[in-house]
C-alpha cells in the first residue's frame, strides 16, 4: 500500500501539470475540450491525491517503520487515534494533507468555473490556476517533503508522536486551518485569471467574495482553536510558530480580512440595501466591536496578572494574593507517581481557599513518554493545573517534583475568559457583517 | 494483483477519462472546430449568408 501510496503521488502531479498545461492551452487557443481536458485531470490528481494519503494513512495503522516518516511520528504504543494524527504531524504529511484539500477545493471550482464563467477563457485560466497552485503543492510533497521515504534498515519500533501534539485538539485544529487555507485556492485564481484576462466585473466580483468567505470562517475558527490550545498546553507556542503550515495560514487569514473589509466599505458605500441586510450588518458590527472592546479589555488588565514561583513540601501551606486582592492559601496535598505503558505520569494536588473559603482542587501534571526501549526521547511534558472564572483563571504548572517537595508556578490571569467570548463575538460579527447579500450574486 | 499494478490501472482508467473530451470535440454535430473544415452543408449555408449580406450594396 506504501508502494502504490508513492505512485499515486507522482501520478497526482502529473495530473495537476497536466491539468495546467492543458487548461493554458485551451484559454489561448479558445478550445473548450482542451479547457474540460484539463478540469478531468484536476479531478484525476484529487482521486491520486487520496489514494496517496490513504497510503500513508494505512502505513501509520500498519506500524510500517520502513517509512521514515512512520517512524520518526509514531510508535507501537501510541494510541490509534493519535496514529491517525501523527499523519500530520510533520511537514510531509501535512503538506499532503494540505494538496489532498486543494485538490478537493480545485476540482470543485473547476468544474463550477467551466460551467458558470460566461467568458470562457477566463474560466480557462482559472482552472489553469488551481492546477498550477495544486502542482506547487504536490511537487513541494514529493521533492522537498516526501512523507514515503523508506530507510535502509527498519527499526523495530518508531520514534513516538510528539507528546505536545498528544491533545484532542490534534485532531480538529491542524486539519481545519489545512483546509481554511486550501479554500483560499479558490478566490485566489478567480482573482489571478480575471488580472490576466483584464475582465473584473460586477458577477465575478460578487463569486470572489462569497467564495472568500468560507476560507475566512474556517482560518478564523482554526486561530481561536489554536489559541485556546496554545494556552492549555505550554510549550505548543514554541514548538509551532516557525510551521510554514501556520504562517501561511495567518497571511492567508490577514489578506482575505482585508480584502472582506475593503470589499464591505465598497458595498456600504455603493447599494442601498434591503431591510433585513441592514440589520444583519448592524447586528455584526455591535457584536465586532463588543468583541474587539472584550479583547481591548483583557489586553489592559495584562499589567494585573500576578505569577509566584513556589517551592512547597507535602502538607505545607503557601500564601497569596491575586489581581483582585483577594487572600489565597494552597495546601500540597502531596505528589503522586502511577506508571502506565508508555508514560509516567507525576501529578500534584492543591487544596486552595480564597478569603478563608474552600476551593475546589487544582491538580498539575509532569508527563514522560517512552518510546522504544523505554527511551525518554521526548522531554517531560507539563499539564497544567486551570480553573476557569469570569474574573480570572487560576494557573498551576508543575515544574519539579520529588522527595515530598514540589517546584510550581501559580498564576492569577484576569478576565482571560473575556478574550475567549471576544474572540468568538469577533468571528460571529465579521461572518454577519461580511454576509453577501442574495441580492449581490443576482448582479 | 500487485499494488503497483492496481496503480497502472487506474493510472490508465483515468488517463483515458481525461483525455476523453480532446477526441469526443471531434465528433461535435455542428463540426465547428477550430482548424478543421465545416461540413458542406455549413459551408452551403456561410456561402449563401455571405450572398445575402453582399447582395443589397450591388
Amino acid at each position: 500500500m506504501t508502494q502504490l501510496g508513492e505512485l499515486s503521488l507522482w501520478i497526482a502531479l502529473l495530473m495537476a501539470a497536466w491539468c495546467t498545461t492543458l487548461a493554458v492551452q485551451g484559454a489561448l487557443m479558445r478550445r473548450e475540450a482542451l479547457t474540460k481536458s484539463g478540469a478531468r485531470g484536476l479531478c484525476a490528481a484529487l482521486l491520486f491525491t487520496a489514494t496517496s494519503a490513504a497510503g500513508l494513512g494505512t502505513a501509520f495503522l500498519g506500524d510500517d517503520y520502513s517509512v521514515r516518516y512512520v517512524a520518526m511520528h509514531s510508535s507501537s504504543n501510541v494510541e490509534t487515534f493519535y496514529k491517525l494524527c501523527a499523519f500530520w504531524s510533520g511537514g510531509g504529511g501535512e503538506l499532503l494533507l494540505a494538496s489532498l484539500m486543494v485538490a478537493a477545493v480545485g476540482s470543485t471550482a473547476a468544474m463550477i468555473g467551466v460551467r458558470r464563467d460566461a467568458d470562457r477563457a477566463r474560466g480557462a485560466w482559472t482552472v489553469a490556476t488551481l492546477g498550477l497552485i495544486l502542482s506547487a503543492a504536490l511537487a513541494a510533497t514529493a521533492f522537498k517533503a516526501n512523507p514515503f521515504a523508506l530507510v535502509a534498515r527498519a527499526p523495530e519500533d518508531g520514534r513516538g508522536l510528539d507528546p505536545i501534539l498528544r491533545h484532542p485538539m490534534m485532531a480538529i485544529q491542524p486539519p481545519l486551518m489545512l483546509l481554511g487555507a486550501a479554500c483560499t485556492a479558490s478566490p485566489l485564481a478567480m482573482v489571478i485569471a480575471a488580472l490576466i484576462r483584464r475582465r473584473f466585473d460586477e458577477t465575478l466580483f460578487a463569486r470572489v467574495r462569497g467564495s472568500v468567505l468560507v476560507p475566512w470562517g474556517l482560518l478564523s475558527a482554526a486561530i481561536l482553536l489554536g489559541a485556546r490550545w496554545a494556552y492549555v498546553s505550554p510549550g505548543l507556542r514554541a514548538a509551532r510558530t516557525g510551521s510554514p503550515a501556520v504562517i501561511t495560514s495567518a497571511i492567508a487569514w490577514l489578506v482575505l480580512t482585508v480584502f472582506l473589509i475593503a470589499a464591505e466599505l465598497r458595498l456600504g458605500a455603493r447599494t442601498p440595501l434591503a431591510h433585513a441586510d441592514v440589520t444583519r450588518r448592524r447586528a455584526g458590527r455591535l457584536l465586532a466591536a463588543g468583541g474587539a472592546a472584550l479583547c481591548l479589555i483583557v489586553f489592559a488588565a495584562r499589567p494585573l496578572a500576578k505569577d509566584y514561583n513556589v517551592q512547597i513540601n507535602d502538607g505545607e501551606q503557601y500564601r497569596a494574593k491575586d489581581a483582585w486582592g483577594h487572600a489565597w492559601t494552597f495546601t500540597s496535598q502531596g505528589t503522586s507517581r502511577l506508571e502506565r505503558q508508555g508514560d509516567d505520569v507525576i501529578a500534584l494536588a492543591l487544596l486552595p481557599t480564597r478569603d478563608g473559603v474552600r476551593q475546589p482542587f487544582v491538580a498539575s501534571e509532569s508527563r514522560q513518554y517512552y518510546g522504544a526501549g523505554g527511551l525518554d526521547i521526548y522531554p517531560a511534558q507539563t499539564v497544567p493545573g486551570i480553573r476557569s472564572t469570569i474574573a480570572q483563571d487560576l494557573f498551576v504548572v508543575l515544574s519539579d517534583a520529588g522527595e515530598g517537595r514540589a517546584v510550581l508556578r501559580i498564576s492569577f490571569k484576569p478576565l482571560v475568559e473575556l478574550a475567549w467570548i471576544g474572540g468568538v463575538l469577533l468571528a460571529l460579527g465579521g461572518l454577519l457583517l461580511f454576509w453577501l447579500p442574495p441580492s449581490e450574486y443576482a448582479t | 494483483m500487485t499494488p503497483l499494478a492496481i496503480g497502472a490501472l487506474l493510472a490508465v482508467a483515468a488517463m483515458v477519462w481525461v483525455i476523453a473530451p480532446i477526441f469526443s470535440e471531434e465528433h461535435e454535430p455542428d463540426g465547428q472546430v477550430r482548424g478543421r473544415p465545416p461540413s458542406p452543408a455549413a459551408d452551403d449555408a456561410a456561402e449563401a449568408a455571405i450572398r445575402r449580406w453582399r447582395e443589397p450594396k450591388e
